[in-house]
């Protein structure tokens, strides 16, 4: 997901915190160290406890489906300042925040735990759309959640390639597990063929 | 795993936590709890570097991206090295953003 780092006027830098809220990362900012929740959408501790940061549109796809549409796109480097070995996927077989075993509470039984879906959430209404399902159907998925006409754009290969609204707009959109989805929005609903 | 052995862990995760300032939190404050690594164990990344595409020879055309543009400006950030960081703090379009995984 992505963030404004603008909250109200002011800028912030964001670290890792360390701790988890529902299995799901707390970052937090160095200027006030506050506890913010990526989920939540929200700063749970903390001086800045209560704000909201404005979320922004992005994509969660392929390279190759975004380099197709973004031919110029710069690339962030793995010159990072840090030794890592970024070929090797450091969660590999491994849920990256920790698994069920952190307590989420009683996690609905729509989906399995561990069903990736895409999130949406409009008008204080959120919707899951299984990603197993969606990479079945390439073209445009149109739906509606909190009364709002949305449309999920799929490559013929499978991929997200866009989440808009009825005009063209690109809304937020996030890829989760389903339980830590649930989690955060335990009235969602869950799109179905 | 039996009701008592989670209850210690739960203690043990919420002595860790020694560090925040969690009096005001607004969820329960027991459901804050460590997840392993220290603060900032994981290091975000403060002022990232970027590349042209013909120079991202280390990402293959199916490799995950989380993407994002801003005022005509578009930035890629491959999940392989969010992976190792969460968080990029980063400038698009003018527009201040951070990208969390």
């Amino acid at each position: 997901m992505v963030y404004s780092r603008n909250v109200e006027g002011k800028l912030y830098t964001f670290g890792v915190s360390g701790r988890l809220y529902k299995s799901n990362v707390l970052l937090y900012d160095h200027q006030t160290e506050s506890l913010w929740s990526q989920l939540k959408e929200m700063a749970i501790a903390g001086p800045l406890a209560g704000k909201r940061p404005e979320k922004l549109a992005s994509d969660r796809t392929s390279w190759k489906a975004w380099k197709k549409e973004h031919p110029r796109t710069l690339i962030l480097s793995t010159d990072t300042g840090h030794v890592r070995d970024y070929m090797v996927d450091p969660y590999e077989g491994y849920y990256r925040t920790l698994g069920i075993w952190f307590p989420v509470g009683k996690v609905r039984t729509d989906l399995s735990p561990k069903e990736m879906v895409l999130g949406i959430e409009l008008s204080g209404k959120a919707k899951a759309y299984p990603i197993s399902l969606l990479r079945k159907n390439p073209g445009v998925l149109r739906d509606k959640v909190g009364g709002k006409g949305i449309e999920i754009e799929i490559s013929p290969d499978g991929e997200v390639a866009g989440v808009r609204d009825e005009q063209g707009q690109a809304i937020p959109s996030i890829f989760s597990y389903w339980f830590a989805w649930q989690a955060f929005h335990p009235e969602t609903s869950v799109y179905k063929d | 795993m039996n009701r008592c052995l989670i209850f210690s862990m739960l203690i043990i995760l919420s002595v860790s936590l020694a560090g925040f300032k969690l009096d005001n939190a607004i969820v329960p404050k027991e459901e804050i709890l460590s997840g392993g690594p220290p603060k900032d164990g994981i290091p975000a990344l403060l002022e990232p570097k970027f590349v042209q595409p013909d120079q991202a020879k280390f990402l293959r055309p199916e490799d995950q991206v989380i993407g994002i543009k801003l005022k005509g400006e578009a930035k890629v950030y491959p999940i392989r090295i969010l992976n190792w960081h969460e968080v990029v703090n980063d400038t698009v379009g003018g527009i201040p953003i951070a990208v969390t995984f």
